[in-house]
């Protein structure tokens, strides 16, 4: 499967990608929401892991700008964030996201949310 | 009351004043009242002026009192103002010494601020080197798994070894059986070759008897001798005889002596025959036991190998598991770091705008003076720092701050 990744942090996306690409996953990287707007609209991809607090476009305003394109919109979306706070993740959960999870995480939890949302 | 009598007297005058004599007598009274109500005005005016000398009296005290008063609070007033001014003095001193605290602080602030911004990008490369690093090593450790997983399939290979193994060890038990057998057959043969050897010193024993016959023979031919040469021609023919006796006893002796020598060289041959045989049978089943003794360990080894490499391969695996999850913990440790530097750069964002609102506090010194104390104190704070800097990264953010 092919993800793009999401996050301001280049440690962080590398972080992540060393966890799917150690369970035999692809992967893209997006610094931004912006930049994975147009990533994503190349096409491709199975699932978006996206972190919150980003510059120029947050995870919460790539959520509600996605709902403008269908492919994009139907890609599941598995939020990655340090913020730990219900009234955001029931927002993301709200604007479409299928998981919530929490930094930092452990590689077995990002493959068993990967795995439960029927990927 | 009196302006109601005073109104009463008017409207009797004004009546009095008419041109008839019938109303004389109502005059004369209305006069008298005007009189008393004068009279009672008048007293009651003396009343009223006296009461007002008092008020004015009173008020003249008062007034005194006042004066005095203010005589006081303007002595207090200027107190009051002078105090103030020494106040002010003091209060302008003192938000010059705040100012310049204000501006030691920002310097402060400045430095640190430079220290840190330095501290996201060292993290960031140090991060990213233990990354590389650590993925080269589970890249490595995955090879290894990758190899063990190999040494498992290789299962049947160890277990072909382990029975080749075997079938070794059968045949140098029927080697050992063969060995044994040749000792016994060695044995026997040394055996018979003994038994001959004293068969041969049975043939020397009866060569000495023949030498002793011989011996016997060659008295008698001498007698024979001695009794032809008594006995004259008569005794020639015996002569003859003896001569002949004699020629047979040498060569009786010459041919003892040469049975005796091909016998005791059968013998000494056979003698070393039998102890070359001993000594080569001993050497050969010694070596034939070495080269099975070899062979077994060897064998053994193969088999603690086969075992080992089966139990090194199972270590393998497991240390690998056990790496994969170390790195799996690190990666995880990992994003404690990167989420302190994202903290950090909050934090450095906060700073500034602390900076902000404290250098609105005090206005930044323009004059030349002001200013170049300014830098002065900047590069003694610089000097302060870099003495008490303990890291190289440290440093070169202290010397990169401007004055």
């Amino acid at each position: 499967m092919k993800f793009l990744i999401v996050d301001d942090s280049s440690t962080m996306r590398k972080i992540v990608s060393l966890a799917l690409g150690g369970a035999g996953h692809q992967f893209s990287e997006a610094e931004n929401g912006r930049e994975a707007l147009d990533i994503a609209a190349k096409g491709g991809f199975d699932c978006i892991i996206l972190d919150i607090n980003m510059p120029e476009m947050n995870g919460i305003e790539f959520l509600e700008a996605r709902s403008a394109s269908a492919p994009i919109a139907a890609l599941p979306v598995i939020v990655l964030t340090t913020q730990d706070e219900a009234n955001l993740r029931d927002k993301a959960l709200a604007l479409g996201a299928k998981a919530f999870l929490v930094k930092p995480f452990k590689k077995e939890e990002l493959l068993a949310t990967i795995a439960s949302i029927g990927l | 009351m009196l302006i109601l009598a005073t109104l009463a007297a008017v409207a009797a005058g004004v009546a009095c004043l008419a041109p008839s004599p019938r109303y004389l007598p109502a005059s004369l009274c209305f006069l008298s009242a005007v009189a008393a109500a004068v009279s009672l005005a008048s007293r009651r005016a003396k009343d009223d002026l006296l009461a007002r000398a008092e008020s004015a009296r009173q008020a003249e005290i008062q007034a005194e009192a006042l004066r005095a008063k203010i005589e006081d609070s303007s002595r207090e007033a200027a107190e009051a103002r002078s105090s103030a001014a020494r106040a002010g003095a003091a209060l302008e001193a003192d938000l010059a010494q705040a100012r310049a605290r204000v501006w030691s602080a920002l310097r402060c602030l400045g430095f640190a601020r430079a220290v840190l911004a330095k501290v996201p990008a060292k993290t960031e490369d140090a991060t990213f080197a233990l990354m590389g690093r650590l993925v080269a090593l589970r890249d490595e450790s995955s090879q290894a798994a990758h190899a063990a997983l190999e040494s498992e399939g290789d299962r049947a290979s160890i277990e072909h070894v382990n029975s080749i193994a075997a079938e070794a060890g059968s045949s140098i038990k029927s080697m050992r059986q063969s060995l044994a057998a040749m000792r016994i057959r060695d044995k026997e043969a040394a055996k018979e070759l003994a038994s001959l050897g004293q068969e041969l010193k049975s043939g020397m024993e009866l060569l000495t008897g023949i030498e002793e016959i011989t011996e016997r023979s060659r008295l008698i031919a001498f007698n024979m001798a001695v009794e032809a040469a008594r006995i004259g021609e008569k005794g020639l023919g015996f002569k003859v005889i003896v001569n002949e006796l004699r020629a047979l006893n040498d060569r009786t002796v010459e041919f003892s002596h040469r049975v005796a020598g091909l016998l005791e060289r059968f013998k000494r041959y056979t003698e070393s025959l039998i102890k070359t045989a001993v000594e080569n049978t001993a050497q050969v089943t010694d070596n034939v036991e070495r080269g099975i003794r070899e062979e077994e360990l060897a064998i053994e080894s193969l088999l603690k190998s086969s075992s080992s490499c089966v139990d090194l391969s199972v270590s393998v695996s497991g240390a690998v598991s056990s790496i994969n999850r170390d790195l799996d913990g690190i990666l995880e440790s990992l994003q404690f770091q990167d989420i302190t530097r994202q903290m950090i750069e909050g934090a450095m964002a906060t700073m500034s705008d602390a900076e902000l609102e404290i250098a609105a506090l005090a206005p930044k010194p323009v004059d030349g003076d002001a200013r170049l104390e300014d830098r002065r104190a900047i590069e003694e704070l610089r000097a302060k720092l870099l003495a008490r800097a303990k890291t190289r990264g440290e440093k070169e953010a202290i010397q990169e701050v401007k004055a």
